[in-house]
């Protein structure tokens, strides 16, 4: 960030905070700045939600501690999903249907998620500033825009980066159906960097020693390997191939994990496996069900297919239909098992798409105001926070930046949100950059 | 057959022993003789320009190049760059007979004019063009493949290779017709094929400018909408015409059952998928145009983002023009970007990066070899075959990696190329090489079927497609109850056998196949893959073949996948960073499921060498092209490894290591 918009920020928070936030906020400037904490009394007190001028601690008891993160890659229609205008020439044939959440409507693409909309809260304001889809799946998954000479983490590395794992043997972070280039890890420590699933029905492949290989003989082998990669690493002292022997220390700490049952969901009943669909995204989010059970902290599934430029309404609703299925599955499940209190389920996406129906009667990319939920994790169900405009295309109320969103999901996990992790390079970066968290979604 | 390996194991010995012996030759000396080709270089003297400029800079920058390379080290580098394998025990001691002065060059000529080659290339360009063996899910994929194949093989130059991509149109089905899958990728996103179009061959980001002026960057909406009209008006999917008057037909018969509509779909997204042109050059601005320079909804023309101006001449489509454009010379970015991505292919890293943010305040490394780069390029008229043999051939290629790391945005003056790990196609193609034989020559699925298939069809009238259609559709409702029957059957039975010989289910057996192979004409039924005819690949399976072979992308769990390869939903998603699926696949995957068959390549090439030292060289030569030190024989004698079961182990070991992994 360059020093004029840092003073034009800094203004801009300091005539909106009190005093004592202000103070706070520049003994934060000072740690982002430079990387150290001047007055450690004063961290921690930054954030306060919009018109409210009370400073809120950004370290605080979390209220989730789990996340299960869905990403509808590709731009979820807003207005074909969670923001329906009914009666507007944008609409398109898509009609709206009541949910368990008073006053609260969604599209009759979603059925199933409407009876449970009790748990959600939607965030219908959300605003990005990035309308290309690499840029702006990044930009959502790491609250930074893309740079050539850094990659930043996702928010999966940063939970275990700053509160570690909750079960030691198995990874902490875990990313099923994920995009080939996924930020993971970041410039973090390659620790923190996400287990990759492909089919989750297939689970974790051969995390068990190949079919006639004694333990004693798995051992020699792992021997044999160390004082291989021992010349090799003091040779080439570089962050890639030290990389290298933390994911071979995982892989053989997991092999030995009574946890790996939690990646086969051939453990659960077929009626069950059924109730989530039949589709990779639905046995996805039973797989995070599963993890999260076993102590995995961050799981993200991804459902791709939503760049819907041609077709829109037909392929809408069928990708709404798996998310319907699987999502709408996964909150009860969640809640009967009395995980929904402790696991935050976050659904979002790069953008949403344009009001206007093209010839095609497709949708084309619209960053200026899309759909985001929250759901459990102390999250207060059954609202709809932030407004769109009759036609769906601004933000008629309480905007939510892409950094807003991401903070608001590190204040339910409890993360420091002002804490300082300076890149290789040294610069400084946070976990959700400048976002504040949005406190009125919480109960 | 003994003695000559014993030999070669000698010489791969010598090599690591004496390597100050085998250094490099000196480049520049005169060209090489078979160099017949009209627009061939001399490459050495070419490569000897580049190691100038290279040195110069270095010397700017108070820089010393690395060392150079043994010839152990440049084998190997050179096989995973060029032909994107490791080479085989065979091709590595052929190499260690030649002593020509001339045998690094010489392997460079002979691995790039390979079938290798191909596939290497092949896998660069399926990640910069998202290529996709079924596109939009529905879309025939594999013609636009073996277009792209075919024209690395016949050494299309870069030039005309992406004239064909922007200017292709008619049916994609029809043979030699598979450029028009640039366009079928982005089918209804002409918009987004314009952003992306201008990013892989202008190196250019413009798709802020889809909807806002670029905030860092100098495009403004209105030029980018200029830009955009010259493909606006190009479509793609199946011939409307002929849908129209398909649904009408399906009318005239009563409502179309579910089955019916989606054979109907099916028929149109194939034989008759198509991308059309268009004479028109202008687009409408959209209603959410926010700047004072134009109006919302207002007609504006075609016009070039920057460089000269693009007059469509009279009679001249204005995609033609624009395609011109694009690929002159005379285009400020457009040779620059291919030789600097060029560049990194072999380097490792570009003279400029990222490959595709070039604006004004661009500047390279070193500006003045980018430059050269450029000018060469254009000097070989944009042949990259022999583009990269250049580059292949300079001292500053053929020099040890530099062992520090390279911060990225801090600038690299090519003391020598930097360490890489292997691609996932160059893991999986590697680890193929331990199992098959001949692995570059071992084809996958292609196109044929489909060729076939339409022609057909292509001459039908609408009334006898809907035929085709109904027909398929009733034999997949007979292929059901007939299937349906056989159930019933089988379920009054245990015995399998007397089953086979009831006659009714015999006949019913020969009923469905014949019904089956109509159904497969619409792709009802899955087409079963062609047994292996040719010998030498008998008994490994099918999916064994290169990644180039394999549908594109490979699917989510495959190695392929697990080690980075592209997704293909954007340009160059492909990555390489270390991930536990990856070390658990090789930990108990891949090396004891395949290299550790008996019929594997490797395993075969060991078992007739006998006594335990030549076994340890020969297992070390086949994955790490190199003989093994004094100490890291006396280990693997130590440990077991040449003895009948401990062979298993040092494979193992070897295939885990990161020497294995990485292309030093």
């Amino acid at each position: 960030m360059s020093d004029t918009s840092r003073n034009r920020f800094d203004h801009a928070i300091a005539t909106r905070c009190d005093e004592v936030t202000r103070r706070s906020f520049l003994a934060q400037s000072a740690r982002a700045l430079l990387g150290v904490s001047l007055i450690p009394a004063f961290a921690g007190g930054l954030f306060a939600a919009d018109g409210d001028a009370a400073p809120v601690s950004a370290v605080r008891r979390p209220t989730a501690k789990n996340i299960i993160y869905l990403y509808m890659a590709g731009g979820m229609s807003h207005i074909d999903t969670f923001d329906t205008k009914p009666g507007s020439k944008t609409q398109g044939p898509v009609t709206s249907i009541k949910t368990s959440a008073d006053g609260v409507q969604v599209s009759e693409y979603l059925p199933l998620l409407a009876k449970q909309m009790h748990h959600v809260a939607l965030v219908r304001s959300v605003n990005s500033t990035q309308g290309a889809h690499e840029q702006g799946n990044y930009f959502m998954h790491t609250s930074y825009t893309l740079r050539g000479t850094v990659k930043h983490p996702a928010l999966g590395a940063w939970m275990l980066r700053f509160s570690g794992r909750t079960n030691p043997t198995i990874p902490g972070n875990v990313v099923i159906q994920g995009n080939s280039n996924y930020p993971g890890a970041g410039y973090l420590d390659p620790r923190f960097a996400p287990l990759l699933i492909g089919n989750p029905s297939d689970g974790l492949q051969h995390s068990a020693k190949p079919p006639g290989v004694t333990e004693e003989q798995f051992a020699k082998r792992l021997e044999m390997l160390k004082a291989m990669n021992q010349q090799f690493q003091s040779r080439y002292d570089q962050a890639e191939v030290h990389g290298y022997q933390s994911v071979y220390d995982e892989a053989v700490a997991l092999m030995k994990s009574e946890d790996l049952k939690a990646f086969d969901i051939s453990g659960e009943s077929q009626g069950m496996r059924d109730s989530y669909g039949d589709s990779p995204f639905g046995q996805g989010c039973l797989l995070a069900r599963r993890l999260v059970e076993h102590g995995v902290r961050f799981v993200e599934v991804e459902l791709n297919g939503w760049d819907t430029h041609t077709d829109n309404f037909d392929r809408v609703s069928d990708q709404a239909a798996i998310l319907d299925r699987g999502l709408g599955t996964l909150l009860p499940d969640l809640a009967n098992r009395g995980l929904l209190e402790e696991t935050l389920v976050v659904v979002a996406t790069e953008f949403g798409r344009t009001p206007e129906i093209t010839d095609n009667n497709g949708r084309n990319h619209y960053p200026k105001c899309f759909s985001c939920l929250l759901a459990g994790g102390g999250v207060k169900g059954g609202q709809a926070h932030g407004k769109t405009d009759d036609q769906g295309a601004m933000v008629a109320d309480s905007p939510v930046s892409v950094q807003d969103f991401n903070a608001t999901i590190g204040y339910a996990a409890g993360l420091p949100l002002n804490e300082v992790v300076l890149s290789p390079a040294g610069r400084p970066f946070t976990l959700a950059d400048k976002g504040r968290p949005v406190l009125g979604l919480f109960s | 057959m003994r003695p000559s390996i014993r030999r070669a194991f000698a010489l791969a010995l010598a090599m690591t022993l004496a390597a100050p012996a085998f250094a490099a030759e000196t480049a520049g000396r005169v060209a090489d003789p078979s160099a017949g080709v009209a627009r061939k270089p001399d490459i050495a003297a070419a490569a000897t320009a580049i190691d100038a400029l290279v040195q110069t800079c270095l010397a700017k920058h108070q820089q010393k190049p690395n060392p150079e390379i043994g010839d152990e080290v440049f084998l190997r580098r050179c096989y995973l760059d060029v032909v994107g394998r490791i080479p085989t025990s065979a091709e590595a001691i052929e190499f260690a007979k030649n002593d020509s002065p001339k045998r690094r060059r010489e392997l460079i000529a002979k691995l790039i004019a390979s079938e290798g080659w191909v596939s290497r290339q092949f896998d660069y360009l399926a990640d910069l063009l998202r290529v996709e063996s079924a596109p939009m899910k529905k879309y025939p994929g594999d013609p636009y493949i073996d277009w792209i194949k075919q024209s690395i093989r016949a050494d299309m130059p870069y030039d005309r290779f992406v004239t064909a991509l922007l200017t292709a149109q008619g049916r994609v089905l029809e043979r030699g017709n598979g450029a028009t899958g640039y366009y079928v990728r982005d089918a209804g996103m002409p918009q987004d094929n314009m952003s992306n179009t201008v990013q892989v061959f202008l190196g250019t980001r413009v798709s802020c400018a889809q909807c806002h002026d670029h905030p860092f960057d100098k495009w403004s909406r209105l030029q980018y909408m200029q830009m955009a009209a010259f493909t606006a008006n190009v479509s793609e999917g199946p011939d409307p015409e002929l849908v129209k008057q398909l649904r009408k037909l399906a009318r005239s018969d009563g409502a179309p059952t579910q089955e019916e509509k989606q054979g109907l779909k099916r028929i149109a997204d194939s034989v008759r998928l198509e991308v059309r042109g268009s004479d028109k050059d202008t687009i409408q601005l959209p209603k959410d145009y926010q700047y004072a320079n134009a109006k919302p909804g207002q007609t504006v023309k075609a016009h070039a983002m920057f460089g000269d101006e693009i007059a469509i001449k009279h009679g001249e489509s204005p995609r033609a023009a624009y395609a011109a454009w694009m690929t002159s010379p005379e285009n400020p970015r457009f040779t620059t970007v291919i030789a600097n991505r060029m560049w990194k292919r072999v380097m490792g890293l570009g003279l400029v990066e990222p490959l595709d943010n070039f604006t004004d305040a661009t500047v390279a490394s070193d500006p003045e070899l980018l430059t050269h780069l450029t000018q060469l390029m254009k000097d070989v008229g944009y042949d990259l075959r022999v583009f990269e043999e250049i580059l292949y051939n300079t001292k500053t290629y053929q020099r040890a990696v530099t062992t520090t790391e390279v911060d990225p945005g801090e600038p690299y003056y090519f003391p020598g190329p930097v360490l890489r790990r292997m691609s996932a196609e160059q893991a999986w193609d590697s680890l193929l090489t331990l199992v098959l034989p001949d692995v570059d020559e071992r084809k996958g699925a292609n196109a044929e079927n489909q060729y076939a298939t339409y022609d057909d069809m292509k001459d039908k009238t609408p009334k006898e497609l809907w035929d085709v259609v109904t027909n398929v559709v009733d034999s997949i409702k007979k292929r059901k109850e007939i299937q349906d029957q056989l159930k019933e059957l089988a379920a009054k039975t245990d015995d399998k056998r007397e089953l086979a010989k009831n006659p009714l289910v015999r006949e019913l057996r020969q009923q469905l196949q014949d019904l089956n192979e109509d159904a497969k004409s619409l792709g009802y039924a899955k087409k079963r893959q062609q047994p292996e005819t040719d010998p030498r690949w008998k008994g490994y399976p099918r999916d064994l073949v290169r990644a180039s072979e394999l549908p594109s992308p490979a699917p989510p769990g495959h190695l392929l996948r697990d080690f980075g390869q592209s997704d293909r939903n954007l340009i160059e998603n492909a990555n390489a960073s270390p991930a536990v699926t990856q070390a658990l696949t090789l930990l108990n995957g891949v090396v004891d499921q395949h290299v550790l068959q008996p019929q594997s390549a490797l395993m075969k090439s060991l078992e007739p060498i006998s006594g335990q030292e030549p076994r340890i060289r020969a297992t070390y030569l086949a994955i790490l092209t190199r003989a093994p030190s004094a100490k890291e024989l006396a280990m693997a004698m130590s440990a077991g490894a040449g003895r009948p079961n401990g062979t298993a182990d040092l494979v193992w070991t070897l295939i885990n290591s990161n020497e294995f992994l990485f292309v030093q």
